[in-house]
């Protein structure tokens, strides 16, 4: 870590009574999972609550979910690095959830059919192949997606606590909320889940809240503005401008990603397949829109902030993130700004409230672990293992197969986190490795539910084409754009191969490239008369 | 309109969103916590 960050992270308000606050809300939360545990019998309990989730519960677990631990870092990241700019995330993403609330666009035919998962869907409405090859794909973005969510998140809580000058704090906490996380979720299933979701829900929305409130009072609402003008000029407040961290392919793939976050995105989709009834679900989603805007307007409000304390009260800190117009010594490499908004807060928040807050982020650490590993394993189970098994499993080996895989995704996300060395800012990885899946879901949900035509020969291949996504990883999309260069016979340089292939282009290129093979494949290859038909028209049957 | 001015209207109106939700979504939330388990426990008595 650059030393001068280092020395900064011992300077903080976390005490000892923030320390006993922490440890006491986690032991409450795993009680209330053992003692929940006694309800989850069946499939049906333990990935979906027995689908007789409320409109205000469903509203809570799908903000307790989306809003976790690494929301808060990655967005706080880009507030940090883009200013207000980055604002337009967070404003795409809550008017296309509330577009999802109103014409119920995807979910609520899902709900209608009263499937588990996704991957279940792609075999109702195509056939059998596409819904293993479809379980494996989802299975596979969405651990990759996961894969940076243990280490960012134990990032937040060393920053936080001091314990960030340490060497060996990161991969102790790392592997402590690993194994706290693995219990809970181990026993519990979606009913625990949902249940200190709603906890966590309520100590989150008042905590964030609370900080952000002694957040303007400690700066000064016209000086964050003031400061963040004086530091990024127009770039910091226009997403559009050349100057800003965005462009328009990036507002474009945002809005995209917006609609994909909550009407295809399985932990999402979950939370939806879990609600009482259809009607339900669209005021989950309508409610929900607030949240969705929330989840990454604050913590980018927050990155701000950080950036603000640091020009302003901490110049030789903000040097050593590389901010504020003073270079870095040569040799010196700037410190990882993720560490920016955990030292802000430990320096904003008095004993006491800072032990709440830290509790209710490693809450939301957990509800969304949780949440994850859980949707990730059942679809393993429910759509790769149980559908190529040649016997019948039964329920029981089910959910005894769901926990074996939740363990060994958990031992995966700990090596990734440790060895994964890519230069994408956390919510662009997550982006990319997140399209690998839904860019194929698009087509395949989007056409299924709405397109006659659509065929399982165009769905199988879709999906296939979806995984182009991955090329937009730096560590792959870089030597990509270098030889592109060196074929075009132009300057050979990393920031100009960045610059040619920026992620976004290459995202969006993919979800062309998809879509154009789902179509021509339906249209070349239509399936026979006994497949076709909406799966809507099914549902009405 | 210029952006700053723009910004300062989302986050304060969000704000406000967020804490009117926080507020409903916590007492009807303890509400729909009862109500799924006597549901469950209908279903399925706990063992």
């Amino acid at each position: 870590m650059n030393e001068v960050v280092a020395t900064a992270a011992s300077q903080t308000n976390f005490s000892r009574l923030d320390w006993g606050i922490v440890a006491a809300y986690l032991a409450i939360s795993l009680v209330i999972g053992l003692l929940v545990k006694r309800y989850a019998t069946n499939m049906t309990a333990y990935i979906a609550a027995g689908q007789s989730v409320g409109v205000w519960l469903g509203v809570a677990t799908m903000t307790g979910t989306e809003l976790g631990l690494v929301t808060v870092m990655y967005s706080a990241e880009k507030g940090f690095k883009g200013g207000f700019a980055a604002f337009h995330i967070a404003v795409l993403a809550g008017i296309v959830t509330f577009f999802v609330g109103v014409t119920g666009f995807i979910v609520a035919p899902l709900r209608e059919l009263g499937v588990l998962t996704i991957p279940e869907y792609y075999e109702r409405r195509y056939d059998r192949k596409t819904r293993v090859l479809g379980g494996i794909i989802l299975a596979a973005g969405g651990i990759m997606n996961m894969g940076l969510f243990l280490k960012v998140g134990s990032m937040f809580i060393v920053g936080v606590t001091g314990l960030s000058q340490h060497g060996w704090a990161l991969p102790v906490v790392m592997t402590a909320l690993l194994v706290l996380v693995l219990v809970y979720t181990v026993l519990g299933g979606m009913i625990s889940v949902i249940v200190t979701d709603y906890i966590q829900f309520v100590v989150l929305a008042f905590g964030l809240l609370l900080a952000t409130g002694l957040a303007i009072a400690e700066l000064g609402w016209n000086n964050i503005f003031a400061t963040v003008q004086a530091t990024m000029g127009e770039g910091g407040f226009n997403p559009f401008v050349s100057e800003s961290a965005f462009g328009v392919e990036y507002v474009l793939w945002m809005a995209f990603l917006g609609l994909v976050g909550c009407a295809l995105w399985p932990t999402a989709v979950a939370r939806a397949l879990a609600m009482e009834s259809t009607d339900a679900v669209k005021r989950q989603f309508r409610w929900s829109s607030v949240s969705f805007v929330i989840r990454f307007l604050i913590p980018y409000f927050w990155g701000i902030c950080a950036l603000v304390y640091f020009v302003t009260r901490e110049p030789e800190l903000a040097t050593a993130f590389g901010v504020g117009g003073e270079p870095l010594p040569e040799g010196v490499e700037p410190g990882n700004v993720l560490y920016a908004m955990p030292l802000f807060v430990g320096r904003l928040l008095p004993i006491g409230l800072i032990g709440i807050v830290s509790a209710a982020m490693i809450a939301a650490f957990m509800s969304t672990h949780d949440s994850y590993l859980l949707c990730w394993s059942s679809v393993i189970v429910q759509d790769v293992i149980a559908p190529l098994s040649k016997k019948k499993i039964d329920a029981r080996t089910r959910v005894r197969w769901t926990r074996i895989l939740i363990v060994l995704i958990g031992i995966y996300i700990w090596g990734w986190g440790m060895f994964y060395d890519g230069k994408d800012d956390v919510w662009d990885y997550m982006a990319i490795t997140g399209a690998i899946y839904f860019i194929g879901a698009f087509a395949l949900l989007g056409g299924g539910l709405y397109w006659k035509r659509a065929s399982s020969t165009g769905a199988f291949w879709a999906l296939l084409a979806g995984c182009s996504a991955v090329l937009g990883l730096s560590p792959i999309r870089i030597p990509l754009g270098e030889g592109l260069l060196g074929l075009m016979g132009r300057d050979v340089s990393e920031e100009a191969a960045g610059a040619l292939l920026s992620s976004e282009r290459v995202e969006l290129a993919s979800v062309a490239f998809t879509m154009s093979v789902f179509v021509l494949l339906s249209l070349l290859f239509p399936d026979g008369e006994s497949t076709e038909g909406t799966a809507k028209e099914e549902a009405a049957q | 309109m210029t952006w700053a001015l723009l910004w300062k209207i989302v986050l304060l109106a969000s704000l406000l969103m967020f804490a009117v939700v926080a507020v409903v979504t916590t007492i009807g939330g303890a509400s729909d916590i009862r109500k799924l388990f006597r549901r469950l426990q209908e279903d399925d008595p706990p063992r």
